[in-house]
């Protein structure tokens, strides 16, 4: 499958930015949910909830994540096979530079081949 | 299920007006999105999990939490094919239902983990 026929846009260097950056914020997060309880249990509050600033900052580095990574994954490709080669033109299909051929003997065929008789002549001479 | 592409020649030509009749799906693509889905699904599992430990979530409502991410996920996917599920995927519920639950274990292995890193000890 040729890269011009992918679907959705590829991960760029942005997206892997933001994915560091979520995971980064999510752990931040947690260690700061560790840090609060620590405080109430050291001056003995019960405790109720976390305070927002931590669920928010929780809340938006997961969402951002899951953005991230969904494009982080890769790209996706169009599975209709007979549209995407349908739209391909002969000069791409049949190019196999693979398999060209600059030098062969059915070159001698050609109505445009001109046959040096000289050469072969020369040549038999030397050897002989 | 899955149809290879015949080779075109000259004679198949007649063959390519009624081509919207029998579809013919690339298999190597459509696997390679299946995949994407999945790697994408094992990083969402994972991400949800670590905030439900963090926000503390017990029970029920981390349940709900881990399927309310599973929507967003599925909305993300969908815009992320221009929301035209149908020319990269041959189920169209793939976007919510793709290896759910065991996207649902991950969940919780990361759920109970950061739980009890965070309010536990």
């Amino acid at each position: 499958m040729p890269s011009s026929a992918s679907g959705s846009a590829p991960a760029t260097f942005l997206h892997k930015v933001i994915a560091a950056v979520s995971i980064a914020a999510l752990v931040h997060a947690g260690y700061s949910a560790a840090q609060h309880r620590l405080y109430l249990r050291l001056t003995e509050q019960p405790f109720t909830a976390l305070p927002a600033d931590i669920v928010a900052q929780t809340l938006a580095s997961l969402i951002f994540l899951c953005w991230a990574y969904t494009h982080v994954a890769g790209a996706f490709q169009p599975i209709r096979a007979d549209i995407a080669n349908g739209r391909r033109k002969w000069d791409d299909v049949g190019s196999c530079l693979s398999f060209a051929t600059f030098e062969h003997r059915a070159k001698a065929l050609s109505p445009t081949y001109a046959f040096d008789s000289g050469r072969s002549v020369s040549i038999l001479l030397l050897l002989f | 299920r899955f149809e290879m592409p015949p080779k075109r020649s000259a004679a198949d030509k007649s063959k390519t007006s009624d081509q919207n009749s029998v579809p013919l799906i690339s298999a190597s693509a459509l696997q390679h999105n299946l995949g994407v889905l999945e790697y994408a699904r094992t990083c969402q599992s994972a991400a949800a999990g670590m905030a439900a430990g963090v926000l503390g979530l017990t029970s029920i409502p981390g349940f709900l939490f881990y399927f309310s991410v599973v929507l967003i996920q599925a909305l993300f996917w969908e815009s992320k094919s221009s929301f035209d599920w149908p020319s990269y995927f041959l189920d169209r519920t793939a976007s919510v239902s793709h290896s759910l639950v065991s996207g649902l274990f991950t969940y919780i292995l990361f759920w109970v983990f950061l739980y009890g890193m965070v309010h536990v000890y």
